[in-house]
């Protein structure tokens, strides 16, 4: 049998209210029980005066550890998800920047390769691009350095994904792509009205997601949550999105390999 | 900033994102972002962004609450 960790009377930071404390109970990388009357089994930890947190799902992220999600490559992906999981993020939506629609699609092809390759709730996969790369500085050597050599991107031709028509310029689909890559439903469309709000399929897949090894305490929020989303175009009519609200919570939780 | 955002809002009807860039995780130094380079200054600041509510946190550029 796998063995089990117990969190013993942590300060729970999660969504569920009227229910802050308790133990939380890993067994083979998946988190079993939670409860504030649970008897621990397998190694205790006393955590008590800490918070155990979920690893949190960024809706808006662009880049990080030097790499953007526009470096259009699977080790950039990698490498965002590694330095974001060190802080306890470990599901995020890859965000794009203001750019030709060309770079925007090259962007998203990566982003939804990496998803076909994520690890599934329960996974230790390593994540997809092969070993994780370390993060990169991200900085140029000096000034006068054209932007964009701060971190090579992978230059190579992403494998042939193909977008439903609704992806393509001239179709009804509106500037957020970065959603529309994670396999948005074509043809709802809107803001702020119920009727038109988004639902992410993405998020309730956890979105670009990571072994969360390197995050303490945590795990993969995955099927996760509707989100009410509504466009927020950043200046320049960039692709800017972000959740309005929470509507449901059904959680199914794995944590790092007990 | 925050305690608004909650007060109208509701804590279920809130949420942050990070809006993070290249630099998160990684220290003062010129960043991309983009075309744009962004520099970021000693305390974590990216230029132009002092003002952002999360604006002190390394990397995160703002922090986005609706």
């Amino acid at each position: 049998m796998t063995r089990a960790l117990s969190l013993v009377r942590g300060d729970r930071a999660d969504p569920v209210p009227g229910d802050p404390g308790g133990t939380v109970i890993i067994r083979g990388g998946e988190i079993v029980l939670v409860g504030g009357e649970v008897i621990p089994q397998g190694e205790a930890i006393e955590v008590h005066g800490s918070y155990v947190a979920l690893g949190f799902v960024d809706l808006h992220l662009h880049g990080g550890g030097g790499h953007e999600v526009m470096d259009v490559s699977l080790d950039a992906l990698a490498a965002i998800s590694l330095v974001h999981a060190k802080g306890s993020t470990t599901s995020f939506l890859a965000t794009t920047l203001t750019a030709p629609w060309e770079e925007i699609e090259r962007a998203l092809r990566a982003v939804e390769e990496a998803m076909e390759g994520a690890p599934q709730s329960g996974d230790p996969r390593r994540p997809p691009g092969g070993p994780v790369p370390e993060p990169s500085t991200g900085r140029r050597p000096g000034p006068g350095v054209p932007p964009g050599s701060g971190s090579p991107a992978n230059t190579d031709a992403p494998r042939d994904i193909s977008l439903p028509p609704s992806y393509l310029p001239g179709s009804r689909t509106p500037k957020g792509f970065g959603m529309r890559a994670a396999g948005q439903p074509p043809g709802r469309t809107g803001l702020h009205s119920p009727q038109r709000r988004y639902v992410l399929p993405s998020a309730r897949r956890g979105g670009v997601r990571f072994p969360p090894r390197h995050a303490p305490l945590l795990g993969v929020l995955h099927g996760a949550p509707d989100l009410g989303l509504s466009d927020r175009r950043s200046g320049g009519g960039g692709a800017s999105w972000t959740a309005l609200r929470w509507s449901s919570l059904p959680m199914d939780i794995t944590c790092p390999q007990a | 900033m925050i305690k608004l955002a909650l007060w109208a809002k509701s804590l279920d009807k809130v949420c942050v994102v990070t809006d993070a860039m290249a630099a998160a995780g990684l220290g003062p130094g010129r960043y991309r972002l983009g075309k744009k380079e962004v520099v970021v200054a000693q305390g974590g600041v990216p230029d132009g962004y002092e003002r952002q509510p999360l604006g002190g946190w390394p990397g995160f550029q703002t922090g986005v609450m609706l």
